[in-house]
């Protein structure tokens, strides 16, 4: 399975959301996505990660959330990252504001890949430290490089 | 008690039984307009068991089973999703009945689903096990499928 590491790369890290609303989180995070990975309809994209919001909470607790998706807008899988301060509510079961939020995007075709990245990243931010590292990281580089370091 | 379903809560286990509980909650789910609360327990025995033999750390054993865990999860929600089935999925630690009782409790379920495990031995003993802990310390209607 490819790292996480090399999925996210510094342009896909935004070290702080303009917006404390989830939907214009999410907004940023695809305008991001799509201008680095050059994804042409932009608007689908967004419509396939906000309908998918609809039907499920991708807070996953402990101030994370992971809105995801499977869409044949890209030909690959796609991680972007994003940090709010203050937090948003992302409707997680734990009713604590989302401060991590992780944009992953895959083709339709890649579901076992896709699986295997959510997976790895739900299970890397239930570390404390590695939540309080990501939240105190300075620099794009840093957040790559603390999975980096886990993923060794 | 509440004769309608709103909320199910789902036990994901990494067996087939599991599945089929899966499969049969997003149906019924599907059908009544109910929304799926899936729940992994990464069992803390089994953790400190494998971490005694295998020659990782608990931490390394833990993270390899929740990563698991949280496949079996996802592959869950990817069901559920296609269907149009309200879900959210979440993953703790601890010791699966107890915890599972709590978490009826902590989210308000008005059902509880889980696989049937009809083997004989310990795997079976402890399903049983398990079972009677749930019929008398859950509230909500379960559903073993």
């Amino acid at each position: 399975m490819e790292k996480i590491s090399e999925l996210l790369r510094e342009d896909l890290v935004i070290l702080n959301l303009k917006s404390n609303d989830k939907t214009k989180i999410i907004e940023q995070l695809v305008d991001t996505v799509a201008r680095v990975e050059n994804i042409k309809d932009k608007s689908a994209l967004l419509k396939a990660i906000l309908e998918r919001e609809e039907l499920e909470s991708t807070g996953i607790g402990m101030g994370v959330a992971i809105p995801h998706c499977r869409t044949d807008v890209t030909d690959k899988i796609i991680v972007a990252f994003g940090r709010s301060i203050p937090g948003a509510d992302f409707k997680s079961l734990d009713g604590k504001p989302t401060h991590l939020v992780f944009l992953i995007i895959a083709p339709e075709a890649e579901k076992d890949k896709y699986i295997k990245v959510l997976a790895r990243i739900s299970s890397l931010v239930r570390r404390d430290e590695f939540r309080t590292a990501l939240m105190k990281a300075m620099t794009r580089g840093e957040v790559i490089n603390l999975f980096a370091e886990r993923e060794k | 008690m509440k004769t309608t379903f709103e909320k199910i809560l789902l036990v994901v286990e990494a067996s087939d039984e599991s599945l089929r509980a899966a499969r049969v909650a997003i149906d019924l789910a599907q059908d009544i307009g109910a929304m799926i609360i899936a729940i992994y327990v990464v069992d803390v025995a089994v953790v400190n068991h494998l971490a005694s033999f295998s020659g990782k750390s608990v931490e390394e054993v833990t993270i390899e089973l929740e990563e698991n865990g949280w496949k079996y999860l996802y592959n869950v929600e990817e069901e559920a999703v296609a269907k149009k089935v309200k879900i959210a999925v979440d993953l703790e630690e601890g010791h699966p009945t107890d915890k599972i009782i709590e978490l009826t409790k902590r989210f308000g379920v008005d059902l509880l689903v889980y696989g049937r495990i009809k083997e004989a031995g310990a795997r079976g003993v402890k399903a049983a096990k398990s079972t009677e802990q749930f019929i008398t310390h859950v509230d909500c209607p379960i559903l073993i499928v």
